[in-house]
């Protein structure tokens, strides 16, 4: 690098540089439907800083009234802008010691790109004696819903198992991100006595606990159909972010928790970053749980959350209905 | 109220589908990392959207997009908060880079941009975008003039002041140069490749 005197090299240097900028930005650059997608969530979202967050519905199947089996958690958050550090992706390396055919890199490259879902494998063989080692690089982007540490670890077991030594490496790769989070209230816990009350009686006593709780945008509705009690609830709320934990209402009787084993409980929080959504879900259903990470979920229509949503659900033996509406996430007992 | 609301969506749509992928990368350009860069364009996207009612003549669109997005910026580039953004770094960790085809690695390519970003930075955000819109997205100075909407003669004092800056931050902090990128052991490569995804070129044409 030179001074004023000799211009022409840091010219050129900046010249090289704002060439890698041009390319480096165009990498990987989101679609129009995904930036539309993204823009009405984040329209939907966002109503002037004060909305959050889901609807929580819980059923009971508890065969008689004066019981109810429902645990709200509610879920309150304000966006506030902040920056931290998120895994943005993985680097992959996989490692092939003793290959005697380079000829076969170009097949095992292509088997590291299928398994992982990487856009390009890069492949460098070097010498050793009478033998090559074979090193193998991919970058998985986090958004890709792949799991680049397990995948590859596979790949190397599979590789193993066909002769070759082999061995994997899934290096996290972190940058500092900025963007509005929604961030939760303070932890708190409501409890709503049932015991010889009606479902009334309830709805009204869980709406003024929840206001005096600072959680005044709400609407709560208990109802008795037949041989079953049904409580939902949806709490919308602004508070600046201390923390991750929610407001839980717990439901009573004799002064004892409702068991929950006999209902559906659903924690759902929206982690925000400049990079997308990511929709978290902690799913009890009668004391089996199960935990639901989707990301980017700001990008994803009405239909394919739901379906997204069901199909885990499914996957880890859960039976509930999910409806999304406007991104609104309601999740129901079946029965 | 929802239909003229979807209504408006597909208009925006079709407005910016011819620009898009440019504004996409002016957007990444003028940010910190492509990260913020993503961001920035949702809410310019989002704001166009909200006021898309006063766009008179659709063939202005590009420019009043531009001029949208660049407001956006300057109005986060205010916001206190932004100014704790640490500059990313996005270097192949582990040691290995991937290798391109015509012999350069990531790394190098990943750290030069990283390095044209902080050198950005340390403008003004007028000299900024001028240099940005100027020099990367092959605007005239005259259409720079109408997105930032100056006079063209601001623009060229801008460009200049911007490359003098540019010129002294490079002298100041350009030796810092990317590594090139070389094997462990040092050992002779016996051939490096990319295997790219199909039809997916590596560079913008």
């Amino acid at each position: 690098m030179t001074d004023r005197a000799s211009d022409a090299p840091v010219s050129a240097e900046i010249a090289r540089d704002l060439d890698a900028l041009a390319a480096e930005s165009h990498h990987e650059l989101p679609s129009l439907d995904r930036s539309l997608t993204a823009a009405r969530r984040r329209r939907r979202a966002a109503p002037r800083w004060k909305e959050l967050l889901m609807p929580v519905t819980t059923g009971s199947r508890r065969p008689w009234l004066a019981t109810a089996a429902a645990l709200l958690l509610v879920l309150a958050a304000a966006m506030f802008p902040i920056s931290w550090q998120a895994t943005v992706g993985h680097d992959v390396a996989l490692t092939l010691t003793g290959v005697r055919d380079v000829a076969q890199a170009s097949g095992i490259a292509r088997e590291m790109k299928s398994v992982l879902g990487a856009d390009h494998v890069a492949v460098r063989a070097t010498a050793g004696g009478p033998t090559a080692t074979l090193a193998f690089t991919a970058y998985v982007p986090a958004g890709h819903g792949v799991d680049a540490a397990a995948r590859a670890q596979a790949l190397a077991a599979a590789l193993r198992s066909r002769g070759f030594a082999a061995t994997a490496t899934a290096t996290p790769r972190r940058a500092q991100v900025a963007g509005p989070v929604y961030a939760y209230a303070r932890d708190l816990v409501i409890r709503v006595e049932t015991d010889g009350k009606t479902a009334a009686q309830i709805e009204s006593e869980i709406r003024d606990r929840l206001a005096a709780a600072g959680l005044t945008n709400t609407t709560v509705s208990v109802t008795d159909d037949g041989a079953r009690r049904e409580v939902k609830v949806t709490a919308e709320s602004h508070t600046p972010g201390e923390g991750a934990e929610g407001v839980k209402l717990q439901l009573t009787k004799d002064g004892k928790p409702i068991d929950d084993r006999q209902g559906v409980r659903i924690e759902m929080r929206r982690m925000r970053s400049s990079a997308g959504e990511m929709l978290h879900l902690d799913v009890t259903d009668h004391g089996r749980t199960t935990a639901i990470e989707i990301p980017h979920a700001d990008a994803m229509s009405d239909a394919a959350l739901e379906s997204e949503i069901e199909s885990r659900l499914r996957a880890a033996g859960f039976d509930l209905v999910v409806t999304v509406t406007n991104g609104r996430v309601s999740i129901e007992d079946r029965h | 109220m929802e239909s003229l609301n979807e209504a408006r969506w597909a208009r925006l749509s079709a407005l910016l589908a011819p620009i898009h992928t440019q504004a996409v990368g002016t957007a990444r350009r003028l940010c910190r990392s492509s990260f913020e860069g993503d961001d920035l364009f949702q809410e310019t996207v989002l704001r166009a959207f909200e006021k898309l009612h006063t766009l008179r003549d659709e063939t202005r669109f590009r420019s009043w997009f531009y001029a949208t997005l660049l407001s956006r910026h300057r109005t986060r580039l205010r916001r206190s908060f932004w100014r704790r953004l640490l500059p990313w770094d996005q270097a192949f960790a582990g040691g290995h880079e991937p290798a391109r085809e015509d012999g350069t690695g990531w790394g190098e390519a990943l750290g030069r941009a990283a390095r044209a970003r902080r050198a950005l930075e340390s403008l003004p955000a007028v000299q900024r975008e001028a240099i940005v819109l100027f020099e990367l997205d092959g605007f005239s100075i005259e259409e720079v003039a109408t997105v930032q909407q100056v006079s063209v003669s601001a623009v060229k004092s801008r460009l200049a002041r911007g490359r003098e800056r540019l010129r002294a931050w490079y002298v100041r902090h350009g030796d810092a140069m990317p590594a090139a990128p070389r094997t462990r052991s040092g050992a002779p490569m016996l051939y490096q490749a990319d295997f790219a995804a199909a039809g997916r070129k590596e560079r913008t044409p």
